[in-house]
């Protein structure tokens, strides 16, 4: 156990290998470890290990492996509780701990170990709880065996296991290392829902205590023997080079080590954070122009425009006749609209920074990093040595939204520490961070309706131009593998699995574009700014045939409902889209909104389905009031109220913020943008309250952290344009003078926007 | 030399006396409570008491602070590990998401109630201008009334 990472948890060091294929495990350049340790359980030092997830010590404790990644979402308490379940532990004797990486938590559907795309509860679900089923039962069976009683006589709870006939009981830790070498016969029942304790209730987040006393748990705050820190400037442009430093101009500075060059980068290392910082602001260095560096934002709406006028497409979904529908027309016009998604950066408020101690033979990182295989495959590609000897260590993140899942960082701090043959610690400042990001691209999409006589769309042609935002994410050989489509992520929404409504004719295309900008996903994928399209889109046809925005969603999704020739799994989850919205109409006293009006949307996202209404009232000069926004959610079994309530919460005032204010903007081929006095976020006198509801529908978990935001900005365009009869196509709405009371008017950048169509 | 107090204690510290006070609190003393997020008294993830004033730290050179009380979120947990009020009730609330921005909201949250013992809503809006990505900001203003509960 390692003492010296002072984020209040201890990491758990010990190495699994379970379950996983060989040709998996390969695809990532593991070296395979005898699969013969896979299953077996071992007792070492107190302590005996069921599986990679479970151990539990002498003492009755239960330690817990957590995978995924704390960066807000409340995974260090639900992703514990569900295996506390199904185990019948006691939960406050639960303890966490950080699993390092390893390839037993790879991620089920991706062979990866990361956290990101709302997976961590929807997708390690099932394997969890089986996981704590299997450790109880392994635990009953052994208390039965000593007893020499049956099974059925045997009742697990709160870490004790009860033979309540001959009122013997014995604890979890006494009998541990006897239940380890049970092996079951068959796969151990899961509790009923009805039984459940732990889930469906608001437990006490496990890291509060640890969040409201500053407690060192974030990257920037860890810190090993004998560091050194290193502040990190980046070359102006993407993929530009270091053509001249002047190392003189920072001799005689206090406290300065070393000048470490990088690919794209320079290092200050020093002998505090402060100094390298200050150094490397002062240092004199020239850098060179990546190899198309010459890019603006005009010039890359250029770049997108053309596309979207071009004949270059991916079919994303072909359902129907599409052509024959428009062709039908004769000379009419079909109904089109343009809708554009801004620019963002991540702008998690923990800067990017990651401690490495490379040494010969073993490399250590210690990062707040969502995507732990991604650090360990960077890493070692960089510093050319094995894979298994990368060790990475997480810590609690200061916030991910996606940015965390890819490893740049760690290869820098890992270049520098092999450079400075010590371990060091890296920072970028906010300037670095919000400059260099991996951006969530700009999306255009354009569709286009034919509607029948009751304006419902009969046919519906939707093109997408979108930089890629998943090939940054996942490690080549997986990108491969996995993905027979360029990037399914920018095309989500679109396909009739998300897209529930009852659509006879459906083209669906998309063009990534090929563009100089570093391009990544972002909280809410792909879903942000499709769905800001299509719910801003349904709205405008709703509102061309005069029909209530909610009925009118309603019908679409009855029409798939009611038809035969829809499968099964589309009849049901359209139902539940139905729920959703009746519940929304209801909670929302949908039409009789407080202030001028109200907007709608809805999405079927990440297995969940959520409904949004805002509230506002806008004034002439643009001024706008959210006096209140209502979601309604199934997203399956609700695991923690309070949890889900403020990932809720929390996804309504990210999708605002996007929807408002914040945008990054390009000149001279770099962002324009660098700290959050120019790159806004929503401040807390602008956050309007929020109403949550849900439907536990019993149906397995769908994702809470991604799903917040999606519909937001369009339910918040849609009531703008009920209010003001201002149809804004264009986020974020500040470029249309639409202001909240609190914010300043704003000054729109100087480059040319170019105007949406319509 | 610099010398000040930190959280009740005298000290001394031997850095560039344009070093930032967050970064002497960070590196020179170990005090971690108090987050590095902009550099530009932009978000308050720094903020600190400077004499019982809300300060943010990250841009007050050391030099500025010689002779002056400074607190930190460290000193609000007492020695027997009690939680200030307001701790107590961001713990009641919930209100931590990731938890990076929250060192800096508590100590604003504190540096109100001292002045303003029953915050309005307005008086919240006008004085806890802090920024949280995870949007944590409806709890924080639940929190914030209901320390003020708690501090009576």
């Amino acid at each position: 156990m390692k003492t010296d990472q002072t984020n209040g948890l201890s990491v758990g060091r010990r190495t699994f290998l379970t379950g996983l294929a060989s040709g998996t495990v390969a695809l990532v350049g593991f070296n395979i470890r005898s699969p013969a340790i896979a299953q077996q359980s071992q007792t070492i030092s107190g302590r005996t290990d069921f599986d990679a997830w479970i151990a539990v010590k002498t003492d009755g404790a239960v330690v817990i492996q957590v995978s995924q990644a704390e960066m807000g979402q409340g995974i260090h308490t639900t992703f514990p509780a569900i295996i506390a379940e199904e185990m019948d532990a006691d939960w406050p004797r639960v303890e966490l701990e950080m699993a390092p990486h390893d390839a037993a938590y790879y991620n089920p559907k991706f062979p990866q170990m990361f956290t990101g795309n709302a997976e961590s509860t929807r997708t390690f679900w099932p394997v969890i709880r089986k996981a704590g089923a299997t450790a109880r039962e392994m635990l009953a069976l052994a208390a039965a065996e000593r007893w020499s009683v049956p099974r059925a006589e045997i009742r697990t709870e709160n870490g004790i296991i009860h033979h309540d006939v001959s009122s013997r009981r014995v604890g979890f830790g006494e009998i541990a290392a006897a239940a380890s070498k049970i092996t079951l016969e068959a796969d151990a029942p899961l509790k009923n829902a009805s039984d459940w304790k732990l889930l469906r209730t608001s437990l006490p987040r496990r890291d509060l205590r640890e969040k409201v006393t500053g407690a060192p748990i974030f990257g920037l705050d860890a810190a090993v023997d004998g560091m050194v820190y290193a502040a990190i400037r980046h070359a102006d442009t993407p993929g530009g080079t270091i053509a001249e430093i002047d190392r003189s101009s920072l001799t005689g500075v206090r406290g300065i080590l070393d000048i470490v060059t990088l690919p794209n980068a320079v290092a200050v290392v020093a002998d505090s954070t402060w100094r390298a910082i200050k150094a490397a602001d002062a240092l004199a260095v020239r850098f060179a122009p990546g190899p198309r560096d010459n890019f603006s934002s005009a010039s890359l709406d250029a770049q997108f425009a053309d596309k979207m006028d071009g004949n270059e497409w991916t079919e994303v979904e072909v359902h129907g006749d599409v052509s024959a529908s428009f062709a039908s027309l004769n000379e009419q016009v079909p109904v089109e609209a343009e809708y554009h998604s801004a620019w963002q950066a991540h702008a998690t408020m923990e800067p990017m920074n990651c401690i490495a101690d490379v040494r010969e033979g073993s490399v250590r990182i210690i990062a707040p990093t969502q995507g732990q295989t991604m650090v360990a495959v960077r890493v070692a590609k960089a510093l050319d040595v094995p894979v298994d000897s990368v060790e990475v260590e997480r810590t609690f993140l200061g916030g991910g939204f996606g940015r965390r899942l890819i490893a740049d960082y760690a290869v820098e701090a890992a270049l520098v520490s092999r450079a400075m043959k010590k371990p060091v610690q890296i920072i970028w400042t906010r300037e670095e961070d919000m400059r260099h990001d991996h951006f969530r691209p700009h999306v255009r999409n354009r569709l286009s309706a034919v509607v029948d006589d009751d304006g419902l769309p009969v046919a519906l042609d939707h093109k997408i131009v979108s930089p890629t935002i998943l090939s940054a994410v996942v490690a080549e050989p997986i990108m491969r593998w996995v993905y027979p489509q360029p990037d399914p992520s920018c095309f989500e929404g679109m396909t009739r699995e998300a897209l529930l409504y009852g659509i006879d004719n459906q083209f669906a295309r998309g063009h990534i574009l090929d563009v100089a900008v570093q391009t990544m996903v972002w909280r809410t994928t792909g879903y942000g700014p499709n769905v800001f399209a299509i719910e801003s889109f349904v709205d405008e046809l709703a509102e061309r045939s005069g029909q209530d925005p909610l009925e009118f969603r309603i019908s679409l999704l009855t029409r798939t409902v009611t038809d035969a020739r829809e499968t099964a799994k589309r009849r049901r989850e359209s139902e539940r889209g139905i729920a959703v919205l009746e519940l929304l109409k209801q909670r929302s006293n949908f039409g009789s909104p407080i202030g001028m009006a109200q907007g709608i949307a809805y999405s079927h996202c990440f297995d969940t389905h959520i409904a949004q209404s805002v509230d506002v009232s806008v004034m002439d000069d643009g001024t706008l009031d959210i006096h209140k926004v209502t979601t309604v959610l199934d997203g399956g079994y609700v695991l923690d109220p309070d949890i889900t309530r403020a990932n809720i919460e929390g996804g309504v005032y990210w999708g605002l913020t996007q929807a408002l204010t914040s945008e990054i903007t390009f000149a001279d081929g770099q962002a324009e943008q660098s700290n959050f006095d120019t790159f806004e976020i929503l401040a807390l006198p602008e956050a309007p309250p929020n109403d949550l509801h849900w439907i536990d529908s019993g149906e397995s978990p769908g994702g809470l952290g991604e799903v917040g935001p999606v519909p937001t900005a369009p339910a918040l365009a849609n009531a703008i344009a009920a209010a003001s009869g201002r149809r804004l196509r264009t986020l974020p709405l500040s470029r249309h003078g639409i202001h909240t009371r609190y914010r300043k008017q704003f000054v729109p950048p100087a480059h040319d926007l170019t105007a949406p169509k319509n | 030399m610099t010398s000040f107090t930190i959280n009740g204690k005298p000290i001394t510290v031997d850095v560039e006396e344009d070093t930032p006070l967050l970064w002497v609190l960070r590196d020179t003393l170990g005090l971690k409570g108090s987050k590095y997020g902009c550099g530009a008294a932009l978000c308050g993830a720094c903020t600190v008491h400077i004499d019982g004033d809300p300060a943010r730290s990250c841009v007050l050179p050391i030099d500025s602070v010689a002779g002056a009380e400074v607190t930190t979120i460290e000193s609000l947990e007492t020695a027997k590990g009690e939680l200030h009020p307001v701790q107590q009730a961001w713990m009641e609330m919930a209100v931590p998401q990731c938890g990076y921005c929250q060192s800096g909201f508590i100590m604003a949250t504190v540096a109100l109630l001292e002045v303003n013992p029953s915050p309005t809503d307005e008086d919240i809006d006008d004085n806890i201008t802090n920024l949280c990505r995870c949007g944590t900001y409806e709890r924080v203003r639940k929190a914030v009334h209901r320390a003020a509960e708690l501090s009576r």
